[in-house]
């Protein structure tokens, strides 16, 4: 055997740099001038780095790696997301030649069905051709989502969450149609492949989870990915786009948009049906109110936003109401009436059944202004969390839950606490803080509004007091 | 969308793990080398029109492969790549020369031969690869400094190799 041609311990001691260390740029310069230099020293560094990627695949991704046609795969606890997606356009092909051989093996004499009709909390639904009933099966129809929320489950294992106002139409078990409104997709490994297709795109999914939005007036498309990999194809242009996890992008027209990084809450906004409600109490309306966690692009002064999830885009809302005038032995109940509207912003998918906590802040002599309230100033706030406040300057009076998929209507509480915090503090001005104590699951989830005082239909938030009788 | 041949099915999955190898020989880590091997996937499922049946798949796939990783250092807006573009040019053309090896065979050699290690060789390959410890963490704990743990899962991994050549080689004479 001839000696090598290289300095084989300064190889070595490259190798092991690149591998498990900081190679810095000298080394890096020594590196490319020995492996340049000399066949064999390529040829151990392509084995050392083989080695390498084979121990990675070993120890982590290896067993979905090997998964063989015909083989169950085994899925490693500890696998990684990337290798995940490393393996779905290989998964598609199965996807597809499975789609493939359905199709030709079920026949062609009756509309089969090819889905179903998961759940549909609080949906109210308009003229489709399809039943609506929960847990019925779907074939190739149109289905009309007024208002909450419904998830279809394909058969080829994909899922799609529809949020009100939504026309949806089904076409088969590896492809859907978006005529307007929003759509979640959740695409399991087996529905690699399936496709959505909007009046402007056409996504095909490579295992994700993601959401199409298509604005009801242009027909313009926005799509964006959660996790994965999904491909945006303009069929004016026949341009296509490739986006990934925490990307969006647009179509519209012949233009398909920038591919841009972060999550968006602006999806197409909802139509505004106004409502009215009041009870048969003495009724206090909020003399001041505002929100914290604004930003820019998605400012609203007619609904005050509630949001629990990523830190910048958290929100809460604050109520001063004037008890000035009332007696306070009178008090023997007293509830908080709050009306819901929605935003349009965030996808109700990514929220489930959403618990909202009423807090009283203790002192009645911390005055805060609504046309400047933020974080930095805002009474008991904690910055930067979802649903804390300070706790020794606030009292929990009490929770309520909005179902998921719900936006709109009134909701609060009415409870003992609330009307002790009240008699407690008579002739001030108290203030109330309404938290979402239920995050989010994905991120861009939905932002809850609630009608401000400022609200041109609906009532403001409102203090409904029951006095005792003379 | 046209129904692929399921041969070509087949020979994407058979050869996940051998372009995962390639890809990190080519970009010099493992996290460079997943997210373009997800890259070269897509294309190799966009263009399967252009690979001919009956012809090396392997050879086709590479060549997909070593196409996005260039993309990728070209693209890529972090420091300088490992190695040059000529370079790896050069080791991209002369892995077309490597005899190809069987990919359960090559997966049993890695096996047998992570049995034969002594148990502390064994147990240290784990915290880096399964627990993917940082060197620095690991030395921290077993009281040893970088530089001496860094030779060390070098030698543990040029055991391994030697040990892997050679059951290789007695199955393929």
């Amino acid at each position: 055997m001839k000696p090598p041609d290289f300095d084989k311990n300064r190889l070595r001691q490259l190798i092991a740099e690149a591998l498990d260390g900081q190679i810095d740029e000298a080394g890096r310069h020594a590196l490319n001038e020995t492996l340049t230099a000399s066949a064999e020293a390529r040829r151990h560094y392509a084995e050392m780095m083989d080695l390498h990627a084979r121990l990675h695949l070993e120890y982590n991704g290896g067993r979905e790696a090997d998964f063989m046609p015909g083989e169950k795969p085994v899925r490693s606890g500890k696998q990684s997301n990337g290798w995940r997606t490393a393996w779905m356009a290989t998964a598609a092909a199965f996807a597809l030649f499975g789609a493939a051989a359905l199709m030709f093996f079920s026949g062609e004499n009756q509309p089969p069905s090819f889905a179903t009709l998961e759940k549909s909390p609080s949906a109210r639904w308009g003229a489709g051709d399809l039943p609506t009933r929960e847990g019925t099966r779907l074939g190739a129809g149109t289905l009309r989502l007024e208002e909450g929320l419904a998830v279809i489950r394909f058969d080829s294992g994909a899922k799609v969450s529809l949020e009100a106002p939504v026309e949806f139409r089904l076409l088969d078990a590896m492809n859907g149609h978006i005529l307007s409104g929003t759509a979640v997709a959740d695409v399991p490994e087996s529905a690699i492949g399936f496709r959505i297709g909007t009046p402007s795109a056409m996504v095909v999914d490579f295992g994700t989870r993601f959401a199409i939005s298509v604005d009801p007036q242009s027909g313009g498309t926005r799509a964006q990915v959660f996790e994965g990999l999904i491909e945006v194809k303009n069929p004016i242009t026949s341009e296509t786009v490739s986006l990934k996890t925490g990307q969006r992008t647009s179509v519209e027209g012949r233009l398909t948009g920038p591919v841009t990084e972060g999550f968006e809450e602006r999806f197409h906004p909802t139509a505004v049906d106004p409502f009215s409600k009041s009870p048969d109490w003495v009724l206090r309306k909020a003399t001041q109110d505002a929100y914290i966690g604004h930003t820019l692009v998605t400012d609203s002064t007619e609904l005050l936003y509630v949001k629990n999830g990523e830190s910048d885009f958290n929100r809460r809302a604050y109520f001063a109401f004037d008890l000035s005038g009332l007696d306070p032995g009178q008090i023997v109940s007293a509830g908080l009436m709050l009306y819901f509207e929605p935003t349009g912003l965030g996808l109700a998918s990514h929220v489930p059944d959403a618990t909202f906590a009423v807090y009283g802040l203790l002192a009645t002599d911390q005055p805060w202004d609504e046309n400047n309230l933020r974080p930095r100033n805002a009474p008991a706030n904690i910055r930067g969390t979802g649903d804390q406040l300070i706790a020794d300057e606030v009292t929990k009076l009490g929770t309520f839950v909005v179902p998921q998929g719900v936006q709109r209507g009134r909701f609060g509480i009415e409870n003992d606490t609330l009307a002790a915090f009240l008699r407690q503090r008579p002739g001030s001005t108290v203030t109330l803080i309404l938290v979402r104590e239920t995050a989010e699951t994905a991120s861009a989830g939905l932002i809850h509004g609630i009608a401000s005082r400022r609200h041109p239909t609906l009532p403001a938030p409102t203090l409904a007091i029951r006095l005792r009788e003379e | 969308m046209s129904v692929p041949d399921p041969q070509f099915i087949c020979d994407l999955t058979d050869w996940q793990n051998r372009l995962f190898g390639y890809l990190v020989t080519l970009l010099g880590n493992v996290h460079d080398a997943r997210d373009v091997l997800q890259e070269t996937n897509l294309v190799m499922w966009r263009r399967m029109d252009t690979f001919t049946p009956g012809t090396d798949f392997g050879a086709w796939a590479r060549k997909c492969a070593y196409f996005q990783a260039m993309a990728f250092l070209r693209d890529r807006k972090r420091g300088p790549s490992l190695l040059g573009e000529e370079l790896l040019a050069l080791i991209a053309e002369e892995q077309e020369k490597y005899p190809s090896v069987d990919e359960n065979e090559r997966k049993l050699a890695l096996r047998d031969c992570l049995a034969q290690l002594r148990d502390d060789q064994r147990s240290l390959i784990k915290c880096r690869y399964a627990d993917q410890l940082p060197v620095r963490k690991l030395a921290a704990d077993l009281g040893k400094s970088e530089s001496a743990l860094k030779m060390t899962l070098l030698r543990i991994r040029e055991l391994l190799q030697v040990c892997i050549s050679s059951k290789l080689k007695e199955a393929n004479p």
